[in-house]
């Protein structure tokens, strides 16, 4: 078998397996070929043709839904990035399917496939969901918005980032608290800052013998005296509101800008104790009377 | 020879996966917030369901008619949805939370009531462990859709804190004292300076809160060592706390409605 040529190493093997090169060689072989395969070629490249074109439509459209999403005002960035999405994901699915089919691969199942997949991403989804649907509507109605002081499920802070899935609060000791916005829209939402202008109501108890008049004097001149203290909606005002146990308590009621809510409440509450010492006022201990006889 | 075809479909059908799920994982590896396990999760998701269109293709191939696998498909995928809606709402949840970093390990965190360090997050679960180490495991959905609180991830802290002194005591010296001691602390911020002011006239004792700023990792550390330096420094500068105050009068029983309840009492413990 040594000085064997190739010719006759493949007519050697030829006979063995009933394979013949002459078979290749003829033109008939070849256009039965074609017969055979030519349609699915056509097919091939229809599909693929039907998937770059499907691809670019899906992405022009989602962009297209992106922008108009994105320009109208009530609707934020991150929104309208995710409506884009989506409505390019979609039409991609499609885009395949209708490929596939072009195929000649069966696809009933492969629909229901997709369905079933999207009942199961559906349920699956459906607390997030949720909060995104209350998440659009936080944005569409805008209770609250960046820097606003609030007070949202039971959690009070600073509104640091709103997007569709969560609102996020910075407490006053700051604490990132992260709230669904399920949650958020579901519950009663506080806003301290959305009105412009708040207004401090501190007690202060004074002694039954001590003069109401003068100490409700002290109180609203000390509260005029501050200089985040308003005039408008209405002056310092001062009454009694209460005889209570061991005191006589005077409510003061002053309006300043939201923002200086607590600062006005806070120096109030030094000043005005100063004046009272100053003026002979005091705010007494709490006093009972033991009965004897 | 439609056999040897199906068999070429499938195997065709499954180099796609594979080549389509290691890019995928590939991919999603390099977005910014990316997570290992997660890409992996979503790679062999995306895998199985090319697979099972291949088997599809395949058997189309072989002359079976496929589209009567179409209504078990759908039955058996809703099945199984509606079974695994919890787990699946678990996983759902746990992909967001991978996503979106609402906590990282290591961050202190309140959700809902439980309260802990970060020990890991998992697909269906994140694990707490409560600083007398207990490990705390909550299913991802109770985490996400509820309300999380990080201690940790704001970087710094505000520690608030209030002390009530003697109403004679003089208010400008106490906050001077409370400031002066705060920013002598290594561990509280120059910026926002240290802040103490009259928050509450109260029954016995002006009450003043002090407001430090710190790191949030030594805010633990710093609100239990506070308070010795500042009663320190209040005794030196000779302002007190005072024990709650109560004045009492003795009266002679006067008046017929005071008489009238004493008789009462006095006929109650007699009988």
């Amino acid at each position: 078998m040594q000085d064997a040529t190739t010719a006759e190493v493949v007519e050697e093997a030829a006979k063995g397996s009933g394979f013949s090169i002459e078979a290749f060689q003829s033109p008939e072989f070849w256009t039965g070929m074609g017969e055979k395969f030519g349609p699915l070629a056509i097919n091939l490249l229809i599909a693929l043709l039907i998937l770059w074109i499907g691809m670019k439509i899906a992405r022009k459209i989602g962009n297209i839904v992106k922008n108009i999403a994105t320009r109208s005002p009530a609707v934020d960035d991150t929104l309208g990035n995710f409506l884009g999405s989506i409505a390019r994901y979609i039409i991609t699915a499609f885009v395949v399917i209708a490929a596939i089919t072009k195929l000649g691969v069966e696809t009933a199942s492969l629909v229901a496939m997709l369905g079933a997949a999207t009942l199961a991403i559906g349920l699956a989804l459906q607390g997030t969901l949720g909060n995104v649907a209350a998440g659009v509507m936080l944005m569409l109605f805008r209770p609250y918005k960046l820097g606003d002081y609030v007070n949202v499920a039971g959690q009070e802070g600073v509104v640091k980032d709103m997007n569709i899935f969560t609102t996020n609060l910075a407490t006053v000791d700051n604490v990132e608290v992260i709230i669904a916005n399920g949650e958020a829209w579901g519950s009663t939402i506080q806003n301290y800052t959305s009105l412009g202008v708040r207004r401090v109501d501190v007690d202060y108890g004074i002694h039954y013998d001590d003069d109401i008049d003068k100490a409700i004097k002290i109180i609203n001149t000390t509260a005029a005296k501050h200089p985040n203290v308003l005039t408008k909606p209405s002056e310092p005002w001062a009454k009694v509101v209460t005889l209570n146990d061991s005191s006589v308590d005077i409510q003061s009621r002053v309006w300043c800008k939201a923002e200086h809510y607590w600062d006005v409440m806070f120096d109030l509450k030094k000043s005005i104790k100063e004046a009272f010492d100053k003026d002979g006022i005091t705010i007494p201990y709490p006093t009972s009377i033991e009965l004897d006889g | 020879m439609p056999f040897i075809g199906a068999l070429v479909v499938f195997w065709v059908g499954k180099w796609i996966a594979n080549r389509i799920a290691s890019a995928s994982e590939r991919t999603l590896n390099r977005a910014p917030n990316a997570d290992p396990d997660l890409s992996r999760f979503f790679a062999s998701l995306i895998k199985y369901i090319i697979l099972v269109a291949a088997v599809m293709a395949a058997l189309t191939v072989l002359g079976i008619d496929t589209s009567s696998f179409a209504a078990i498909v759908l039955g058996l995928g809703a099945a199984m949805a509606f079974v695994l809606q919890g787990s699946l709402s678990n996983i759902a949840a746990g992909v967001m939370l991978m996503l979106f970093k609402p906590f990282k390990l290591g961050d202190e965190v309140e959700v809902g009531d439980t309260k802990g360090v970060v020990t890991s997050i998992e697909l269906t679960a994140t694990r707490l462990k409560s600083s007398d180490n207990v490990e705390k495991i909550i299913s991802n959905g109770n985490v996400w859709g509820g309300t999380i609180r990080n201690n940790t991830s704001l970087g710094k802290r505000r520690l608030d804190m209030v002390f009530g002194v003697d109403y004679s005591a003089d208010i400008d010296q106490t906050i001077k004292a409370l400031t002066e001691t705060a920013a002598n602390d290594p561990r509280v911020h120059a910026d926002p300076a240290p802040w103490a002011k009259v928050v509450n006239l109260n029954e016995s004792s002006v009450d003043l809160e002090l407001r430090a700023w710190c790191d949030a990792k030594d805010y633990k550390g710093l609100k239990v060592s506070i308070s010795q330096p500042i009663k320190a420094a209040l005794d030196k500068a000779s302002i007190g706390i005072p024990y709650p105050h109560e004045i009492k009068f003795k009266q002679k029983v006067k008046s017929s409605k005071a008489r009238n309840r004493l008789a009462r009492l006095t006929k109650l413990r007699n009988s």
